[in-house]
């Protein structure tokens, strides 16, 4: 019912990102968020910025609908930046009343500051736009196996990891329905003191807690009837194939490293 | 001429970022004291509708007048809250949305809200406990330790609390056995006698019959039937459209007349009125 | 052969002091339909989690098809035996339909290879097969029971167990999943063990076990059972509606049968008197 994009949902169309392995895209936007800290001055920013347009246009996601994912970070964006802007020093002043300056280090910083927030924001809706979430997960195990070696229980973390990604929209939708029927009962969560709407959390987050700890008990006596034992070795019935496409994306990447590495070197 | 508590003109509603309408131009008028039962599939807009009517989402387009107040696409929020001091709301699974330490605390939760004095809040919680059939010691138990049936009456009466003269309640006895399915529409009926207009969505026919004399069916975001329960039984056509069932006490009317037993009335709303139907089809069958 | 057999059955929850169930003896016959009935809290569900080694009983004995119940035979016992739980959505683990089902398969660990063509043959018995790709988030209750079904069919059980798996279905639902019940019952030989609360369910059943006070307080067919109108309302069952008007009939003068008709029968009778 309710289908508002939110930042990290799915994006049910069609594209060639959609169709890649998960494990790529997961390893491609990982290798991109550390590229991000190698930007160094105006071009390769724009370079990696550059990069991030052909994954958008490729996701065949609207530029609209990303937006519409980051818009409620956007604030916390900001406060950070203003904060950036208003507390750092170095460089020729501008501005400055008591503690609060505006210097040009300071303006530098953040602008690279909101540049990487925001990269790094869109480039992981990306990957979420374009991956369900049990793909996303199937993904992570794929890469936690190594730690196997070092006896961590990869397959049950894997599989709580799934079930609690399968339940978000129940809880979504649960917490939903509370707070309709405490606003029945003549609650305002629009209004009153900063402590008066934290005391307003009370009567929502007790019913979901209590809910979900019967959920959670429900659950667990449904999975051990159907025969699951955690110390038992399961087969899988989603596995992950490499294609030919996959090897291109790692191609792609391999070469928008190069091209970064090039222009840190010769500009 | 009773008045009217609630009319609805026109009303149109779509959920944000959804292309459907989930109601489509409905129009009705609710009278006050009146015992109206909402039916329809899942998803046929029975739940969007008396969420409109309670104020809890705005209307697209079209107008509401619930107890006085006039409600369109730009009421302001605070005015909507207003509505919360005329009408209860019981959600399905109402005990699922108890949170407080103990019974009374939960029950006063709604007056608390409303902004009433101590005195009259304690009183409220009283009454609303009595209405509900709970003992007033239950009052410092808490209410997760109760059994199911009572936390559903301990929801109930938080709702009733608020002393509403309209309630809503959304399949009020879903999950409940039929002892406590029976008592609880006893304790409704009572409200609904004592002047309370009450709304009850409900997938159970046999619940149409025995309580209401207002019937709307719905389908598909439009209202489909606005009628009495004698009426709405009559069309087993319609109904069947509907995949809805008959309550038994139609069906076997209708099974006989359609086997040619002359039947003075083929809708008998209860069991009684069927077995007089009967009684008399048999004494006249003696008779001749 | 594949009957339960309960001896001398006792069991306390660790921290309660009386037994919920005490001195149960019970016999189910393989390829039967049996329903348990009564109060909430008489214990019924938890019959049935012992049935399944989910609980282990205090003191006495359950054999399920000529094996013992206990901490070894779990996954024998699990494999017999497929659950359906009341809450459809609590019972629904994997991402999609086709994992959901799935998941048993894997639990059990069948080939992945093999798993596709159970799980297609699964979805198929339920009618879901056009769903294999969908969410939990967007099926219905009684689609979601459905793929509960399927999750425990796909292992190919030979008692299915549900517990008021029907409870929290519209009546639409209800009738859809309990008709397909008795298609697959039939089809496959399957025993059926059902707590309910719901008269149709229980005129389905070729015996019906009632719980009352910890004990087997009754056993009998339907018409036995559904025809003791102080047992049924002590258990807070209900009467049913054509025994009630049976009753209102012969409180009328009208000379009906003394026995248990359900409502076809009841019909059928009035027509016959009437034409």
């Amino acid at each position: 019912m309710n289908s508002k994009i939110v930042f990290g949902s799915y994006v049910p169309v069609r594209s060639i990102l959609h169709r890649l392995d998960p494990r790529i895209k997961l390893i491609m936007c990982i290798i991109y968020v550390i590229l991000i800290f190698f930007v160094n001055n105006f071009l390769t920013a724009i370079w990696l910025l550059l990069a991030l347009f052909v994954a958008i246009k490729l996701s065949n996601v609207e530029l609209k609908q990303y937006w519409q994912g980051i818009k409620p970070l956007f604030l916390i964006i900001l406060i950070t930046v203003m904060f950036q802007i208003l507390f750092s020093s170095g460089g020729k002043m501008y501005w400055h009343w008591g503690i609060m300056a505006i210097t040009r280090d300071g303006l530098i910083n953040s602008l690279i500051i909101f540049y990487r927030f925001v990269v790094i924001i869109t480039a992981s809706t990306v990957l979420t736009a374009t991956t369900q979430t049990f793909q996303i997960a199937d993904a992570l195990a794929w890469l936690m196996k190594p730690l196997q070696v070092i006896k961590v229980p990869v397959n049950q973390i894997t599989l709580m990891l799934s079930i609690a990604l399968r339940f978000v929209p129940t809880i979504m939708d649960e917490t939903n329905k509370i707070m309709k029927a405490q606003r029945a009962r003549g609650i305002n969560f629009n209004a009153g003191s900063l402590l008066t709407r934290i005391k307003h959390l009370v009567p929502i987050l007790i019913p979901l807690f209590v809910n979900s700890f019967k959920r959670a008990e429900e659950l667990a006596t449904a999975m051990e009837a159907r025969g699951y034992d955690p110390d038992a070795p399961r087969t899988h019935y989603r596995q992950l194939v490499w294609h030919n496409n996959d090897a291109w994306a790692g191609l792609g990447l391999l070469i928008v490293t190069i091209g970064l590495v090039c222009i840190r070197i010769f500009f | 001429m009773a008045k009217a508590a609630i009319t609805v003109k026109k009303l149109h509603y779509t959920y944000p970022n959804s292309a459907n309408e989930a109601l489509n131009n409905v129009s009705l008028t609710i009278k006050e004291q009146e015992f109206v039962t909402v039916i329809g599939q899942t998803g046929s807009g029975k739940s969007t509708l008396v969420s409109l009517i309670d104020g809890l989402i705005k209307p697209s387009s079209g107008e509401l007048n619930v107890a006085g107040l006039k409600i369109n696409a730009t009421t302001k929020p605070e005015y909507l809250s207003k509505i919360h001091h005329q009408v209860g709301f019981v959600f399905q699974f109402p005990e699922q949305q108890l949170f407080a330490e103990t019974v009374a605390q939960d029950v006063a939760f709604g007056p608390r809200n409303l902004g009433w004095p101590a005195r009259k809040i304690e009183e409220a919680v009283n009454k609303a406990l009595k209405m509900v059939d709970l003992p007033l010691e239950l009052k410092s138990h808490s209410p997760f330790a109760l059994s199911g049936g009572q936390m559903r009456r301990v929801a109930i009466a938080g709702v009733l609390a608020m002393n509403p003269r309209i309630l809503i309640l959304d399949e009020p006895t879903a999950g409940l056995d039929t002892q406590a399915t029976n008592d609880l529409l006893k304790i409704i009926k009572d409200l609904n006698k004592t002047g309370t207009t009450i709304i009850m969505v409900t997938h159970q026919m046999e619940q149409v019959a025995s309580c209401a004399n207002h019937v709307i069916a719905m389908s598909n975001g439009q209202i489909v039937a606005d009628t009495t329960p004698q009426q709405l039984f009559s069309n087993a056509q319609r109904l069947n459209k509907l995949s809805l069932t008959l309550p038994v006490s139609v069906e076997i009317a209708q099974f006989l007349s359609k086997n040619g037993v002359t039947l003075k009335n083929t809708e008998p709303l209860t069991l009684d009125g069927l077995a007089d139907e009967i009684t008399e089809a048999m004494r006249r069958k003696e008779n001749e | 052969m594949t009957g339960i057999k309960i001896r001398d059955l006792v069991f306390t929850y660790p921290d309660s002091k009386y037994p919920v169930l005490k001195n149960i003896n019970l016999d189910f016959e393989p390829f039967s339909w049996t329903a348990i009935i009564g109060h909430n809290g008489s214990g019924k569900s938890t019959l049935a989690r012992l049935i399944d080694g989910l609980l282990t009983p205090t003191a006495g004995s359950i054999e399920v098809d000529g094996i013992q119940v206990n901490e070894s035979s779990l996954g024998k016992i699990h494999q017999q035996i497929g659950f359906v739980f009341q809450n459809p959505e609590n019972q629904f683990v994997g991402a999609t339909v086709a994992d959901d089902v799935a998941f048993g398969l894997e639990n059990r660990q069948v080939a992945q290879d093999k798993m596709e063509k159970k799980i297609d043959k699964a979805l198929k018995m339920v009618g879901m097969t056009d769903y294999k790709n969908t969410a939990p988030i967007s099926l219905s209750g009684g689609q979601k029971q459905r793929v509960a079904l399927a999750g425990i069919l796909a292992l190919m059980p030979k008692i299915i167990i549900l517990d008021e798996a029907t409870s929290m279905l519209d009546p639409l639902a209800r009738r859809e999943i309990l008709s397909l019940l008795q298609k697959l019952k039939n089809e496959y030989n399957l025993s059926i063990i059902s707590i309910t609360h719901d008269l149709k369910e229980m005129e389905l059943a070729d015996q019906i076990i009632v719980l009352n006070d910890s004990q087997v307080a009754q056993q009998g067919s339907p018409s036995e059972i559904l025809k003791d109108k102080a047992l049924l309302l002590e258990i807070g069952v209900g009467v049913p509606a054509s025994q009630q008007l049976q009753e209102l009939l012969s409180k009328r003068g009208i000379d009906i049968p003394n026995r248990y008709l359900n409502l076809e029968e009841l019909k059928i009778w009035l027509k016959q008197q009437l034409q």
